[in-house]
């Protein structure tokens, strides 16, 4: 790469903090993820349509699952939560924003990097982590789970005797999806962080492409749903491991066995999961949007109609998509004020996304459309998008849906709205920006043939789902032996061919890709003549994307439709290669003012505090409905030493404050000042310390009155909350005793006092919450 | 009344009878019919059925609340901007020390 200097193998490929690279990394993984999910798929549809054919080489590769190469039910179970495990997290969260937008993101708007390159190469071995977890357990005794991607409980709860795959496979895979929990809110910490802090000079939040502004809220959402999937994978796994009782109910009886559970309820995980499901349905779509969005604006060589109305829609996406979950709960009887409140905005969320597709349909007219492979797929995503769409208006019908919910319909909904379409913004980026990130053109032709096979052949499979689902076609079934789902086999034995073509056909896709990556035509800086700030450097980028140059911009960053030699004027102040006495240019902004040092630690910090907020607020949640699911519930006092270590805590942020109060001073003011800090830093250090004891000596006297962790569920989350508040002051401890050594060494910063502080009087704050839920419901 | 004028109250009624039309026409949306959740919630106590109330609205606030806080960062911010020193093209260190300054 241009500029680059000479560094280790491992520095450069595998533990680079170079943005660009953790975003070729995550597409690799994601390209990993979905050739596994798409074997998988092949194998369930060869079973669907032959139920009876060996399958060469599957009964050497799964003994137990598929005797002699014959896929058992039970195996096609987990073959499906596998398929559906690895396409909604590693192909449809991970590969339009982690990948498309940690390459693409600083680019954009003018950044050097992202805002913790640390922290960015961190959730990327992590979420690899998560990865290598999940596939371990094809390998384990019993195998996969096959519980699902949703992972219902009481299947998923109660351990081996629910069936193979629900011993250690089941495990794994909680254990796997609260590692990608982990990644997925350190990356979107860091895209929130980087979208708000590092633009460039001009960059005003209006002038952001419309994909930074999809990775913006996709991030959000991202940092409010994983929040709180993580406490509920916390929660099923003690449920595994501990003997708690969160999820399963009394009396579940199982092969005959009585289960040692107590008083749970299964609704407690779908209340909590689907906070979660429902935003991810957005968080899978919406880059894919800003995607599509941004590429057929250079395609149409013009603006679309109104690109603040794209943003503004997106926007109203993400924050309705928090508030939708509920309708899942309608039959729960709940207050029908709040099923109100639920009910409007699953509505009123049909209006913003009409709004985007009527834009992108209103921007066709009239304009210079240029047949691309990325314009193909940025047109297809709007069809299939529409297409699955227009299924979910019948779905929202209750009529209907109480016949259609369990059948074929749905299948073809879901994978057409969110699976095709968001892989059809996957291709479509993948076109576009390939050039960019490897300095070498795609082919053409072979991208056109690759799209006409991939978009005839998805309508081939998922179309006739939605036949088969008004056919009355149950789906999660293996075999269909009723003579009535018999008379459906030619329509699934069509639907097959049409699976393994339409895979074949991405053979072609990925000999072009790695074909092209080393022999395809030498790219230009801007060979799709578009305006964003990733087309005014090199093909490929250097290290330093912009070679340490001081980046402007002065207009926004759709400026097409122009007369003059070229149509279009670059967003990038001093990098327009148009004429520009020749073009009428909204007059350049730049009144900007500049942020402060601290900003970008404190922006961090406070996106993280507010991950962190999500989290308790889960277990509240679960806290209170699982108190009001049965009558097991145990009271007692709560240990005295609580409210010592309570006086000692909030003594510890006074320390702290006054400590960082005196610190701008001591500079000034010499020894004394500093003599303070320290002091007033030491007893924080201290006050923390023993608090963490006297949390521990709590622990002691509890399970010495009889309160073990799984004795109950008041117990279960008490230890729970202190846990939880306990890993918090842990690393706050580590980070004041940095703080100390720091200022020992004469190197500390305000800033990073500040941030610190700010963290510290968070989780001062955090545990007067945590005794007050304890002092109210146990 | 000018002929801008009314073209611009003639674009303004329009988009409002389109938005009309849009918020008449859309279909109702109730529960999505999970077989689960209804067996769970029929069979559940009034006692469940109050605590999942409970549950629901804790869950709901907080994330009105962050989006607020999100959008008011983002809404104070939207005018600023980073900027940092040019930095030494050879530099394989990408943490670099960033400084912000004042645009002149």
């Amino acid at each position: 790469m241009t500029g680059q200097t000479r560094t280790s193998f491992l520095r450069t490929y595998l533990f680079s903090l170079d943005h660009k690279m953790i975003g070729k990394q995550y597409f690799l993984l994601s390209l990993c993820a979905v050739l596994i999910g798409v074997v998988f798929s092949w194998l369930m549809r060869i079973h669907l349509a032959w139920p009876t054919l060996s399958i060469p080489g599957l009964g050497w590769l799964a003994n137990t699952g598929a005797p002699h190469g014959v896929i058992s039910p039970e195996y096609y179970l987990a073959l499906m939560t596998m398929h559906g495990t690895l396409m909604v997290f590693f192909v449809l969260t991970l590969a339009p924003l982690a990948a498309f937008g940690n390459y693409f993101l600083p680019i954009q708007i003018g950044a050097e990097e992202m805002a913790f390159p640390r922290l960015n190469l961190l959730s990327f071995w992590i979420t690899f982590l998560a990865f290598l977890v999940l596939i371990s357990s094809l390998f384990v005794e019993g195998g996969s789970p096959i519980s699902g991607w949703t992972a219902y409980p009481p299947l998923s709860a109660v351990g081996a005797i629910a069936g193979p795959g629900e011993g250690a496979g089941q495990t794994l895979w909680i254990v796997s999806i609260a590692i990608f929990c982990v990644a997925s809110l350190l990356g979107s910490v860091n895209f929130i962080a980087t979208a708000l802090d590092l633009r460039c000079q001009g960059m005003t939040l209006m002038r952001m492409p419309m994909t930074v502004w999809a990775w913006l809220i996709t991030s959000c959402m991202t940092l409010v749903a994983f929040s709180v999937l993580l406490p509920a994978c916390w929660l099923l796994i003690l449920d595994r491991v501990a003997g708690t009782s969160f999820f399963v109910p009394a009396g579940l009886v199982i092969s005959d066995q009585l289960q040692p559970h107590s008083g749970g309820s299964p609704l407690l995980w779908q209340h909590l999961f689907w906070f979660f499901g429902h935003p991810e349905v957005y968080i899978a779509i919406l880059p894919a949007m800003g995607i599509v969005s941004h590429i057929l604006t250079a395609s149409l060589r013009r603006p679309l109609l109104s690109h603040k109305a794209i943003i503004y829609s997106m926007l109203a996406i993400g924050f309705l998509s928090y508030v939708l979950w509920g309708h899942h709960m309608f039959v729960s009887g709940m207050n029908p004020y709040s099923a109100l409140v639920f009910s409007l905005p699953t509505l009123v969320i049909t209006i913003p996304s009409t709004i985007i597709t009527l834009i992108w349909i209103g921007s066709l007219y009239g304009s210079k459309l240029r047949i691309t492979s990325a314009s193909l797929f940025a047109l297809g995503f709007i069809s299939v998008f529409v297409s699955g769409g227009v299924s979910g208006f019948l779905l929202a019908q209750p009529s209907l849906d109480t016949y259609l919910h369990a059948t074929y319909f749905v299948v073809g909904h879901f994978h057409l709205i969110m699976g095709v379409a968001a892989i059809f913004g996957i291709f479509a980026g993948t076109y576009f920006w390939f050039p960019k990130m490897t300095g070498r053109l795609l082919n053409e032709t072979l991208g056109k043939l690759h799209f006409w096979l991939t978009f005839v052949g998805s309508y081939c499979i998922f179309m006739p789902f939605y036949y088969l689902g008004l056919a009355g076609n149950v789906r999660r079934e293996s075999q269909f032996v009723s003579a009535a789902m018999q008379s459906l086999m030619p329509i699934h034995r069509f639907i097959t061919i049409a699976a393994l073509c339409t895979g074949a056909a991405q053979l072609i896709f990925l000999y072009n890709l790695a074909y092209s990556r080393w022999w395809g035509k030498v790219a230009s800086p801007n060979p799709w003549e578009a305006t964003s700030l990733e087309w005014s450097i090199p093909s490929p980028p250097a290290i330093k994307s912009f070679g340490g140059e001081v980046v402007g911009v002065s207009r926004d960053p759709y400026q097409y439709g122009f007369e003059g030699p070229q149509d279009f004027v670059m967003q990038r102040t001093g990098a327009a290669v148009t004429d520009l006495a020749t073009v009428a240019l909204p007059p350049p902004q730049t009144a900007n003012t500049p942020l402060d040092y601290s900003s970008l630690s404190k922006t961090g910090m406070w996106i993280f505090i507010a991950a962190c907020i999500m989290t308790f607020a889960a277990l509240t949640s679960a806290l209170l409905v699982r108190r009001g699911s049965a009558q097991d519930w145990q009271s007692f006092r709560l240990p005295v030493i609580l409210y010592f270590n309570t006086v000692l805590l909030v003594g510890s942020s006074v320390t702290l404050e006054m400590a960082r109060r005196s610190f701008p001073r001591f500079t000034l003011s010499g020894a004394r000042q500093e003599r303070i800090v320290k002091l007033c830093l030491t007893i924080t250090l201290l006050f923390g310390a023993v608090f963490l004891g006297g949390q521990a000596a709590a622990w002691l006297q509890l399970r010495s009155q009889g309160f073990a962790f799984g004795a109950g569920p008041s117990s279960s989350f008490l230890y729970l909350l202190l846990e939880a508040h306990g890993a918090h002051m842990l690393v706050g401890l580590i980070a004041i005793a940095w703080v100390l050594d720091k200022l020992y060494g004469s190197q500390l910063r305000k800033p990073s006092l500040d941030t610190f502080a700010l963290y510290w009087h968070f989780t001062t704050a955090l545990w007067l919450y945590v005794l007050g839920v304890l002092l109210i419901t146990i | 009344m000018t002929a801008m004028n009314c073209k611009a109250l003639f674009r303004k009624i329009t988009k409002g009878a389109m938005g009309a039309g849009l918020l008449c026409g859309a279909a109702p949306a109730f529960a999505q019919g999970c077989a689960l959740c209804y067996t769970q919630a029929a069979s559940a106590s009034s006692r469940l059925i109050h605590a999942l109330r409970g549950g629901i609205l804790i869950l709901v606030f907080p994330p009105l609340l962050i989006s607020v806080g999100l959008a008011t960062a983002a809404y104070r911010k939207r005018d600023k901007f980073q900027y940092r020193e040019p930095q030494p093209q050879d530099d394989a260190d990408l943490v670099a020390d960033r400084r912000y300054e004042k645009r002149p």
